[in-house]
């Protein structure tokens, strides 16, 4: 019962894996679609020649490879982190509408990072993640303890958003009481992938990526635990253990994604609901391996939507996805209260 | 008792306000510059009376539609600024601004249409409509009216973007005799928000009871809650969305009321929480001139820390 792949039997395998392989061709698609489209729109044909042999001479070539693949591949990753963190927090706390932004986690973080800069002046990007991971971690334990027993209450959501609001207060306030930080972190503040380059993509993907892990290997373990205590205990499963392992794993992946893009809302929210109704049968790991190209495909898109609708300008990733993501959450919010009666 | 001590702190708040500034002055040199002459009466009368004047009636305004939405839908996180009308409100004044209609009415059309949205979200076929949908729906409302806001800021010309973004923090910087007037039309309709205090009390005693007292109870609900819509909505109009000070007014009035809805007491707070707020604006780092807002959501946030942690201990089973 311990084999942590075990997963691989359960849910159908077959129909599982198309869906998944589905997912990932559509991400695939949108990783394409975000190389093409922006400020200038390039063909296909130039960004498979970029991508071969690579000429630093051309300018558009130069713009491909040097700005928008980095970018892209930042897209992905924070995508992906969030979904997990997401639905690794919804399966914890019991609540379909746990999401890292919502809840404040992000939030968390984003505090963590502005005041480590207001107390020790500007910091190194290793220093940065490492405060959004501390930022993060305090902010998932903080949850929890507001999420309370972990029933399907409404209470979660208000909760986050008054801490949320909270941190973000305190981080504007800083954020413009420093000149330097202003320019800097702006965009970054209302979540942006427009700081995100090739160094810190290069020291946050392990990070995340670990965190990714870390849920596929204890969902199995976290879902036999919602199940009841004793179950999980007659099962031979450390309540404790599983439990620590799963807020690692939020904390990694939503830390990673703050000190990447800034605190970026609704994939939390949006990439699990989407994964599950895509495959509704299927167990958690495999909820989460579908997560991922969902969440990914998600943010790549709204991130091209950005660069690509307001021209010359672009609309910060955080706020595109605001604008998807608050109707659905106010949908979900319609569902569950009718849901409750 | 505790009602004329608000009002006294609301009075020494605005001296100190109209004394506070990058000049200070001192009791008597106010006293001075109020009724005689010279460079201070200029800056006094100019700046800092219609800017004190004008916070006044914006916080007034937040404060009473604040208590009377939290009233009527009894639940103390259902103010304006928390469910998404405030959001609104600015979201419909941006799109005045920029195609160079009236500002109030931009703000009283996204008001109008954030109330119309919650309560047709939250209606429920049977029991009406729900606190509890309004303030979760609300929730999500906020997010996407803060970011079709900021989302118009950025195709905005830079000169307009950067006067809206402070306004949008909230702020009474640049307000003089003109936008006081503009205020001074939401007086009449704080009016009968102030006089209906005992409406109140009665229909927090449930609808049927209501009814028994003799209070048309549904005309009531919809005649109130239009008028702390405009309301709220015109006080955005003047100075920006000023978080949290409408949530934080009604739980201070009730405090201060002994527990009654005191519509009174809540425009008091409302005042004082604005005056406040603007003082310490213009008080600490007047060079970075932060918005006004900023300061009313950091001492309000805490204010909704506490209801949220209130409520959900209630709910809890």
């Amino acid at each position: 019962m311990d084999n942590s792949f075990s997963f691989l039997h359960f849910g159908g395998l077959r129909l599982g894996g198309l869906r998944l392989g589905g997912l990932w061709l559509v991400t695939l698609l949108a990783f394409g679609g975000a190389l093409c489209l922006g400020a200038q729109d390039y063909p296909p044909a130039l960004i498979w020649q970029a991508l071969r042999d690579f000429d630093p001479g051309n300018a558009a070539q130069a713009i491909v490879m040097g700005m928008r693949l980095p970018r892209a591949l930042a897209a992905m990753l924070v995508g992906a982190s969030l979904a997990v963190s997401g639905l690794v927090m919804q399966a914890i706390v019991r609540n379909p509408l746990a999401d890292p932004g919502l809840t404040g986690v992000n939030a968390g973080a984003a505090l963590a990072v502005v005041a480590g800069l207001w107390v020790l002046g500007p910091l190194p990007q290793m220093a940065t993640a490492g405060l959004a991971l501390l930022g993060a971690g305090a902010a998932a334990m903080l949850v929890r303890l507001l999420a309370g027993g972990g029933d399907n209450s409404l209470r979660l959501p208000l909760a986050g958003a008054a801490f949320a609001s909270l941190c973000m207060a305190i981080v504007s306030l800083v954020v413009l009481l420093n000149p330097e930080a202003r320019n800097i972190y702006r965009f970054w503040m209302v979540g942006s992938l427009a700081l995100a380059d090739r160094n810190g993509l290069l020291m946050l993907a392990p990070v995340a990526l670990v965190g990714i892990g870390i849920a596929l290997l204890v969902a199995r373990q976290i879902e036999t635990l919602m199940l009841g205590g004793e179950m999980g205990a007659a099962l031979g499963i450390h309540p404790g253990r599983v439990l620590s392992l799963g807020f690692l794993a939020i904390t990694l992946t939503a830390g990673a994604t703050v000190a990447l893009a800034g605190p970026v809302g609704f994939i939390g929210l949006i990439a699990p609901h989407l994964a599950r109704r895509i495959a509704p049968q299927s167990g958690l790991a495999m909820t989460v391996l579908l997560a991922c190209p969902m969440g990914a495909s998600l943010a790549l898109l709204a991130d091209t939507a950005g660069r690509r609708l307001v021209r010359p300008a672009e609309l910060p990733l955080g706020i595109v996805l605001a604008m998807i993501g608050a109707p659905a959450f106010m949908l979900l919010v319609r569902r569950m209260l009718r849901g409750t009666e | 008792m505790r009602i004329a001590a608000l009002a006294l702190l609301t009075l020494f708040l605005a001296a100190l306000g109209l004394a506070a500034g990058r000049n200070w002055l001192t009791l008597s040199e106010l006293a001075q510059a109020l009724f005689g002459s010279g460079a201070d009466a200029r800056m006094v009368w100019n700046l800092r009376v219609p800017r004190l004047l004008t916070g006044v009636i914006a916080g007034g305004c937040f404060g009473l539609s604040g208590l009377v939405f939290q009233s009527l839908l009894r639940n103390p996180l259902a103010s304006p600024d928390v469910v998404g009308l405030s959001q609104s409100a600015a979201l419909g004044a941006v799109l005045a601004l920029l195609a160079g209609l009236p500002v109030t009415l931009g703000a009283w059309a996204g008001g109008g249409a954030a109330v119309l949205i919650l309560a047709w979200l939250a209606a429920h076929p049977r029991h009406g409509i729900e606190p509890r949908a309004v303030v979760l729906q609300g929730l999500g409302l906020a997010i996407l009216a803060g970011a079709a806001t900021e989302a118009l800021i950025l195709r905005a010309s830079d000169g307009d973007a950067g006067m809206v973004m402070t306004w949008l923090g909230g702020t009474l910087n640049g307000v003089g005799w003109p936008e006081l007037a503009r205020a001074l039309w939401l007086l009449p309709l704080m009016l009968p928000l102030l006089l209906a205090g005992r409406a109140l009390d009665r229909l927090e005693l449930g609808d049927d009871l209501a009814h028994a007292l003799g209070l048309r109870v549904g005309a009531l609900r919809a005649g109130l809650g239009a008028l702390a819509a405009l309301l709220a909505a015109g006080a955005v109009s003047l100075c920006g969305p000023m978080a949290f000070v409408a949530l934080a007014a009604g739980p201070v009035a009730r405090l201060a009321a002994y527990g009654r809805p005191s519509p009174v007491t809540a425009a008091l707070a409302g005042a004082a929480f604005i005056t406040l707020a603007d003082l310490l604006a213009r008080s600490f780092a007047p060079a970075a001139l932060l918005p006004t807002g900023l300061y009313t959501a950091l001492i309000g946030a805490p204010v909704l820390i506490l209801a949220v942690w209130r409520q959900t201990r209630r709910d809890a089973p």
